[in-house]
């Protein structure tokens, strides 16, 4: 069976997919920064749905490390259908006076951790002409706001890097997806008061997974959110500047 | 300075030590009497539990929150949210042995189990009860005079005190401590994972049969004379009619049906939800006559056997959440009691004649029979269970106040995590071992740092 690496395994939404990629029957490759996380996630596909495991030990924050992490693991998975990239961090504190260092890290977790991935599984995916990579943008890189700035950033950084990732591997046979996700209840926004509800990670991930045949280049999810950030990005400058969200 | 102490200078809070962010909020025990502000964290990760963290304040365990006796928070507590700990972390086909982790629902690991052709024989009612809360109130499941509670399957467990980390105990190990957690209303430590025996499933549907009782008197008999030789026996009574005539269900598997391991029931992530009550009462004395005759009129006896797949078997409360939703925002009452064999037809006539005294309608009465012994708070011991549910109005204090001096008279014992009201001193004289359990939770947590509007009640 052909496997699928997920980054950030261990929580959220990417412990969602791994699951849903188990419960479709392919092997899984999780990658997650805690070693004790890690083998429960295995431990839990491997009972409930007889699937391989590979646990790879790696952190975001250090995308070199990561990068040599994942090319000394990738020759046991096999071949691969998938990479996928719900790596993320986000700091409360971000709100345009954050310290270089915590900036740097915003940037490393969400962009160049997900870049230091695809560059050494893509040419896997290239050598079997066939697999897609799927990274996840934010509404919040929609428009810029005095909260999450550079988070938000990091991740309008993303959906230009997958936008360009496309225009690559068009007519490879590879794919590059990105979904813009809105609220998911997720660590993330545990104990947040939002103005819309939160998405089980769950749902959205069996919709990645319905998805992950097809051809384009970003997609919203939940969907609804497609309407809402039409609307944050119509909003006249002279009224968007007063507003506090 | 060592590289721990160095971690835990800086981990001072839950916040950083759970590595979970709050949220504040009301927390409210199932049956509506209780409400209290507390902030509750849900820890992803074992770094939550890698380490001792004696700074630590007062905390206490939640699993899916449907405890009525509001055990799983405390007016300006933490409380610590285990639900993502739902994972399966090993499976031994062989023997049947299967150690999960403790937020787990039971709906969950029972459709786990039924594929693999085991299952746990004692469950609580509700599929979306998590392993946590049942180990935490010893839960009983569908005939406890021969399944026992529980703690009968509970081989191991990993168990977290932020004085000494996580560690592993069993009953051979770490005997008082492994007494006092099973049953323990989570007030000895947060329960990580569990290793649970589960038996061989020989089917994955029960013929049942309805025996019609006149009265719960005759039903505690046939209670006592059908668990022996079946699976599933439990009473139901229609309080609204004079003497309470009710049904005995009574339930075996279908040994005879061919080689079923595969649970056909309905997949768990549409497990309904408990709770989200109506804004106002509609369980009313005509609302209640009403809803029973149609019980009884869908479940009256007939000359075949249902057949009854194993989830509604074991939880048999999904798919009728609306019941208690019928109640309105102001909740119910459950006084559930084990009161002996003896005593147990006084019990039920005087409850029947305190119901008209105080002129509340009982809306629903329903039976099991118990045998074994009783440890520490365990609701445990040999005699039958009988449980009541009542709207929560304000005559209904009054009646419950009789119902407990009633249980004393008898030599019964309340169902502790039923009632988010009993108080303690009922619980210290129902419970012979009251002060020995109190003395072992000073054992295991002398820092007391468990505690929940359950423990403060209660005086633990």
């Amino acid at each position: 069976m052909t496997a699928v690496v997920v980054l950030g395994a261990t929580a959220g939404l990417g412990r969602a997919l791994s699951r849903s990629a188990a419960a479709r029957g392919f092997d899984v490759a999780l990658v997650g920064q805690n070693p004790h996380d890690l083998a429960a996630e295995a431990a839990n596909l491997s009972c409930r749905y007889g699937v391989r495991t590979f646990e790879i030990t790696a952190d975001g924050s250090r995308p070199a490390e990561l990068a040599a992490t994942l090319r000394g693991r990738l020759a046991e998975l096999g071949e691969i259908e998938a990479l996928l990239c719900p790596i993320g961090l986000s700091l409360t504190s971000d709100d345009g006076s954050i310290a270089l260092a915590d900036a740097g890290r915003l940037i490393t977790v969400n962009l160049l951790s997900v870049i230091a991935a695809v560059r050494e599984v893509v040419p896997c995916l290239l050598a079997r002409r066939s697999g897609v990579v799927v990274g996840f943008g934010s509404v919040a890189a929609v428009r810029g706001r005095g909260a999450n700035v550079v988070y938000a950033a990091a991740k309008r950084a993303l959906e230009s890097y997958f936008e360009s990732l496309r225009h690559q591997l068009s007519g490879s046979g590879v794919r590059a997806q990105l979904y813009r996700l809105g609220y998911l209840d997720t660590g993330q926004t545990y104990g947040k008061r939002l103005l819309f509800p939160k998405a089980s990670p769950q749902l959205i991930a069996d919709k990645i997974f319905a998805n992950l045949e097809r051809d384009f280049g970003r997609m919203t999810l939940p969907r609804y959110w497609s309407t809402l950030t039409c609307i944050v990005c119509l909003i006249p400058w002279a009224i968007y500047r007063r507003l506090r969200f | 300075m060592s590289s721990n102490r160095r971690r835990r200078c800086i981990l001072p809070t839950a916040e950083n030590w759970l590595r979970a962010s709050p949220a504040s909020g009301l927390l409210r025990s199932f049956d509506g009497g209780v409400e209290a502000s507390a902030t509750t964290y849900r820890p992803e990760r074992y770094a939550a539990f890698a380490e001792p963290v004696p700074e630590a304040g007062p905390i206490i365990a939640r699993g899916a929150g449907l405890s009525y006796a509001a055990a799983s928070f405390r007016q300006g507590g933490s409380t610590i949210d285990m639900q993502c700990f739902d994972r399966i972390l090993a499976f031994d086909g062989e023997n049947g042995t299967v150690e999960a982790e403790a937020g787990i629902t039971m709906a969950s690991l029972q459709e786990f189990l039924s594929k693999r052709g085991w299952y746990l024989p004692v469950q609580p009612g509700h599929g979306r009860i998590t392993l946590g809360g049942c180990i935490g109130a010893d839960v009983h499941g569908k005939n406890p005079a021969v399944d026992g509670n529980f703690s009968s399957s509970v081989v191991g467990m990993r168990l977290f005190n932020p004085d000494v980390g996580t560690r592993e105990i069993t009953a051979a190990s770490a005997p008082e401590l492994f007494a006092a957690t099973c049953g323990g209303y989570g007030l000895t430590g947060i329960i990580v994972s569990a290793r649970l025996a589960t038996r061989r499933l020989p089917c994955t549907t029960l013929l049942v049969k309805a025996v019609p009782v006149a009265d719960p008197i005759e039903g505690g008999k046939t209670l006592r004379a059908e668990a022996p030789e079946n699976d599933i026996v439990y009473s139901w009574h229609d309080f609204t009619v004079a003497e309470g005539p009710g049904l005995v269900f009574v339930g075996r598997f279908d040994r005879e049906a061919a080689g079923a391991s595969s649970d056909p029931s309905r997949p768990i992530a549409r497990s309904p939800r408990l709770g989200g009550a109506f804004p106002i009462r509609l369980h009313a004395r005509w609302t209640t006559r009403v809803l029973n005759a149609v019980y009884h009129r869908l479940n009256r006896p007939a000359a075949d056997l249902r057949r009854l797949e194993l989830r509604r078997a074991l939880f048999p409360i999904e798919g009728r959440e609306a019941y208690f939703r019928l109640f309105g925002v102001k909740g119910f009452h459950e006084y559930q009691a084990l009161v002996p064999d003896e005593t147990y037809p006084d019990y039920v006539r005087e409850v029947r004649a305190l119901g008209k005294r105080h002129d509340i309608a009982i809306t629903l009465a329903s039976g099991k029979a118990f045998a074994g012994d009783s440890r520490l708070l365990q609701f445990g011991g040999k005699g039958i269970c009988f449980a009541i549910n009542l709207p929560r109005t304000n005559r209904s204090p009054a009646m419950l106040g009789d119902l407990d001096r009633l249980l004393v008279a008898v030599g019964g014992r309340p169902n502790i995590i039923k009632d988010s009201r009993l108080p303690q001193a009922v619980v210290a004289a129902c419970y012979p071992e009251y002060e020995r359990f109190r003395t072992l939770l000073r054992a295991a947590d002398p820092a007391r740092r468990f505690r929940s509007e359950l423990s403060e009640r209660l005086g633990l």
